[in-house]
């Protein structure tokens, strides 16, 4: 299903899956996943990864990026340290740094993050937690980078306030 | 599912309106303690932004106040009710700080208000804020609720539906005064209203 790079550097494990295309690296250099692939299961990676296709099942990229594309549909519970949505997204979505929504992703379920962007337009529907100190983080991705990820956050704050005090006098 | 442009005033920023109470609301959250707020409106850039500077539970349940045309033999209640049920996660042993109605109060009967507020009080903390911009003036609004997000400090942003279709459907304006929606919102007294310079009044209900 991947090619010989990809199935070298990550694991890809998949239950009952149906593949009718061919993975390959996209442009950007991450594992590709074609549109006309459909996988029922789980996917274990360590590196980034670019899906067009039709995912059932668990996406697990710890320590990757994760990019959802227009084309893709992923109907997973996903745990990946950064994502990049553009297509349909439905389950629990755990995110250690950063999630981008852009504006044509429609994604419905959950998502936890401790920083997101969004294009509007983009469609959705269910729970965002952006608290890093979130159980679902902690859960996923530990303790300790949690924390790291509220302070970086209170320091962000200290410094805008500051600026507003500052602007204010 | 329609993507939504700003135009009005500007085609690229929106129409800007000041909103002093939810301005007020947002400055007293504190920053160090978890909040939950309710959407009814859909998932907006500008508010996004601003509650990221929270530890922010943001649940959004983009309604569609139309909905998918009732049968003609369902209930309208029972229809909302089952909306609403779809639409709403799973609460996961957290009540609401606070609860953005935007503009879609004018959009619901005091009957569907009624049931809206039995369904969502019981996720609402006993000191939540109920936000609502209600249109005490204008004979007419916009067929279907116009996107409303926050812009600054102290303004929202509000945009037009893009086609010139839904531009030009007006439906009358039911203009729900302060006693009409406290006698639908049973458990919630009007805390502050202000009169806006569109012609809105500004609500920030309570729970008593």
């Amino acid at each position: 299903m991947f090619n010989r790079r990809d199935s070298e550097s990550q694991t890809a494990s998949t239950d009952r899956r149906q593949v009718s295309g061919t993975a390959t690296s996209s442009k950007s250099g991450a594992a590709f996943i074609g549109p006309t692939i459909k996988i029922e299961g789980s996917i274990v990676a360590v590196e980034d990864l670019l899906i067009e296709g039709e995912i059932h099942g668990r996406v697990e990229i710890k320590s990757n990026k994760l990019t959802i594309g227009e084309e893709g549909r992923v109907f997973a519970d996903v745990h990946a340290k950064q994502v990049s949505v553009k297509g349909r997204m439905d389950g629990h979505l755990v995110v250690k740094e950063q999630l981008e929504i852009q504006a044509t992703a429609q994604i419905e379920g959950t998502i936890t993050s401790p920083r997101i962007s969004l294009q509007d337009g983009a469609r959705f529907t269910g729970s965002i937690d952006m608290d890093p100190e979130a159980k679902a983080i902690k859960e996923v991705f530990g303790p300790t980078d949690s924390t790291a990820s509220s302070q970086a956050k209170a320091s962000s704050k200290t410094d805008k306030h500051k600026k507003e005090v500052g602007r204010s006098e | 599912m329609t993507a939504v442009k700003p135009i009005k005033n500007s085609r690229e920023t929106g129409e800007s309106v000041r909103a002093p109470l939810l301005s007020k609301v947002i400055a007293d959250m504190d920053p160090d303690r978890r909040l939950f707020i309710i959407d009814l409106g859909g998932l907006r850039s500008g508010t996004l932004h601003r509650l990221a500077e929270f530890r922010c539970r943001l649940d959004v349940l983009d309604f569609d106040v139309q909905g998918p045309k009732p049968k003609d033999d369902a209930d309208p209640l029972d229809e909302l009710r089952t909306r609403l049920n779809q639409r709403l996660p799973d609460a996961r042993g957290e009540t609401a700080d606070l609860l953005l109605c935007w503009n879609y109060l004018n959009y619901f009967s005091t009957t569907q208000i009624e049931l809206l507020m039995a369904s969502l009080l019981p996720r609402l903390s006993e000191r939540a804020a109920i936000h609502a911009l209600i249109e005490s003036s204008a004979p007419d609004m916009p067929g279907t609720p116009a996107p409303m997000a926050i812009a600054d400090h102290d303004h929202l942003l509000t945009w037009s539906d893009p086609s010139e279709d839904a531009a030009s459907v007006r439906v009358p304006a039911p203009r729900h005064s302060s006693d009409g929606l406290t006698a639908c919102m049973p458990g919630v007294v009007a805390d502050q209203t202000m009169l806006l310079g569109t012609g809105q009044k500004e609500y920030l209900f309570r729970r008593r």
